[in-house]
Parts: structure tokens; C-alpha cells; sequence
């Protein structure tokens, strides 16, 4: 399992320019992937935004964000299911579910008081802790 | 013409956001939303869910959309830019320095403690992310019923996601939810 869980093209796309061109690399591979679909899928969104009240475009769109939602549940669960047998992820996924997503916390909060635990947890009990 | 520090906050906590987020778009949502909704109020639930769904549908790269939409609703162009900068350039510059870092150190030992470590709580934060745009999003049972399909959907199946996305966008269309 990948630490970057959500590993976006973009964060790839960096790491291959700079192995393979150095800096060079890296800036055209942002160029790339980034700068231009970037601006082409932000103009497309922006003149969505200037039609959103019309409700053909509203109720389509809440369809997709209902499923989306659906969506990224699935993708987690989907990354749960091979550790499913380590208490310790168990109780550290279900802490950050929790504190994320119900105590309305910033990410920094809940990130810098689960990553040191959970990664203590891990070097301590390599098989999961019981 | 709002003022320029609500632009310098958004920029920032975008730029502080992405500085520690590693499981990407999905792990800041939750953060992003509580940020631009609950404590500034700067956009409604309907606009952050509109956003949402039209990042998911574009093709590219969908956390610069959500969030270059985002800093247009709240700043225009100027918001945009901003936004999709402080979302994209911490990582990049940190992916470049750290790459060679981490490649060197892979078999350390440590490396695989933390690497089971951050599994997780990015798990878990993902999850979180779902639950907080389908309380944004489902206002209705139907589309609350479409959220879950989806998700029973994506794990029981091989199914493309955009495929499940055509067909909530289209059931939506319909008036059905």
C-alpha cells in the first residue's frame, strides 16, 4: 500500500521529469499535465458556474456529486480491506473517519496528532499490535 | 470587490493544506469545506457540491479544478490562480526535493513504519471525505440511496467509476433524485 493513497498524475508526472531531465524535467512535466489541462478544465468549469442556476445543469450535477461522495467512501473502504486484520489500522482509520469527518477539526490538528501515534504504533508492533 | 486578505487567507491555508496533505485531494476535503464554508462563509453547501461534481466530471486534473473553482467563487480570476498555485506548488517543489530522499532510504526500515503508519489515517480521512460531501450533497433520500449504490457498486465491481459518474449525472438530469 502507497503512502500517497490518493497519488495524483501530477505528483508522478514530477517525479519521472526530474529523473529523467533533472529541474528542466520537473518544470515541463508541470507544464504538461498541470498548466494546460489546468486551464483548459478551469475555463470549462468556470463557464459551467455561469450556467449552475439553470436546474437541468443543477440536477445533473447533484447526481454526479451524490455519487462521487459514494465514490471516495468506496475508494477507502477499497484500501481498508487488505489490512482489515492490523488493529491498529482498524482504530487509527476509524479515529480519523471520526475526528475528520464529526469534530469539524482542521487537518492539521488531526494529522499531527494520528501520523506520529499511528506511525509509533507501527514501528512498535511491526504485525499490527494486539 | 471583497477584501484582498480574504484572498491571502484562502492562498494560505490552501498552500498549508497542501503542504501536509499525502493522500491528495480526497484528504483535504473535509478541511477545505469546514475552512471556506463553516468558518468564513464565504460559499453555500449547493456551491461547494456544485464545485465537487463538476471537478469529479472534467477531465484533468481534478484537485487544481476543485480548488481553482473554488478561489473563483470566493475571488474570481485572481482567486483561480491563486488557489490552483497554492494547491499544486508546495507538493511539487516538496515531491522534487524529497523524491531522491526517499527513493535512497526505501529499504530502511523506518521508511516501512511509516509508510504502515500513514496507511491509515489516509484511509480513514478518504472515508471522512465521502461522508462530509454526501451530508454537502444529499439533501433528499434518493440521492443519499444513489451515494450508497454508488459506493456497494465500486466495490463489487470493475466497473469504471466514470461510467457510475455518466449514470449519476444522467439519473439527476431525469429529475430522479
Amino acid at each position: 500500500m502507497p503512502v500517497h493513497a490518493g497519488a495524483e498524475c501530477h505528483r508522478i508526472a514530477v517525479c519521472v521529469g526530474a529523473k529523467l531531465r533533472g529541474a528542466a524535467g520537473a518544470l515541463a512535466a508541470i507544464a504538461g499535465f498541470l498548466l494546460i489541462p489546468g486551464t483548459a478544465g478551469l475555463a470549462l468549469g468556470v463557464i459551467c458556474l455561469e450556467y449552475v442556476h439553470t436546474p437541468l445543469l443543477r440536477n445533473i450535477l447533484g447526481g454526479i456529486s451524490a455519487t462521487a461522495a459514494g465514490l471516495l467512501v468506496a475508494t477507502g473502504l477499497r484500501l481498508f480491506l487488505p489490512h482489515r486484520r492490523r488493529p491498529a489500522t482498524i482504530i487509527f482509520a476509524a479515529l480519523a473517519l471520526a475526528l475528520m469527518a464529526f469534530s469539524k477539526l482542521p487537518l492539521l490538528v488531526v494529522l499531527f496528532t494520528l501520523a506520529p501515534l499511528s506511525i509509533a504504533a507501527a514501528a512498535l508492533f511491526p504485525a499490527g499490535g494486539r | 470587490m471583497k477584501l484582498p486578505s480574504v484572498l491571502a487567507a484562502l492562498a494560505a491555508h490552501l498552500a498549508l493544506l497542501s503542504s501536509i496533505s499525502f493522500g491528495g485531494f480526497p484528504t483535504v476535503l473535509p478541511d477545505v469545506h469546514n475552512f471556506v464554508l463553516a468558518a468564513h462563509g464565504w460559499m453555500t453547501d449547493q456551491d461547494f457540491a456544485d464545485i465537487f461534481a463538476m471537478a469529479q466530471a472534467i477531465p484533468g486534473p481534478n484537485t487544481i479544478l476543485m480548488m481553482g473553482l473554488v478561489g473563483w467563487t470566493v475571488f474570481g480570476l485572481l482567486g483561480a490562480i491563486a488557489s490552483a498555485t497554492a494547491i499544486f506548488g508546495p507538493p511539487c517543489a516538496m515531491y522534487y526535493g524529497a523524491f531522491r530522499l526517499w527513493h535512497r532510504f526505501r529499504t530502511v526500515r523506518w521508511q516501512h513504519s511509516v509508510r504502515t503508519g500513514l496507511a491509515p489515517v489516509t484511509i480513514g480521512l478518504i472515508v471522512a471525505s465521502g461522508v462530509v460531501m454526501a451530508h454537502t450533497a444529499d439533501h433528499r433520500w434518493a440521492a443519499a440511496s444513489l451515494t450508497v449504490a454508488a459506493a456497494v457498486v465500486m466495490l463489487t465491481t470493475r466497473l469504471n467509476p466514470l461510467w457510475l459518474l455518466a449514470a449519476g449525472g444522467a439519473l439527476g438530469g431525469l429529475g430522479k433524485l
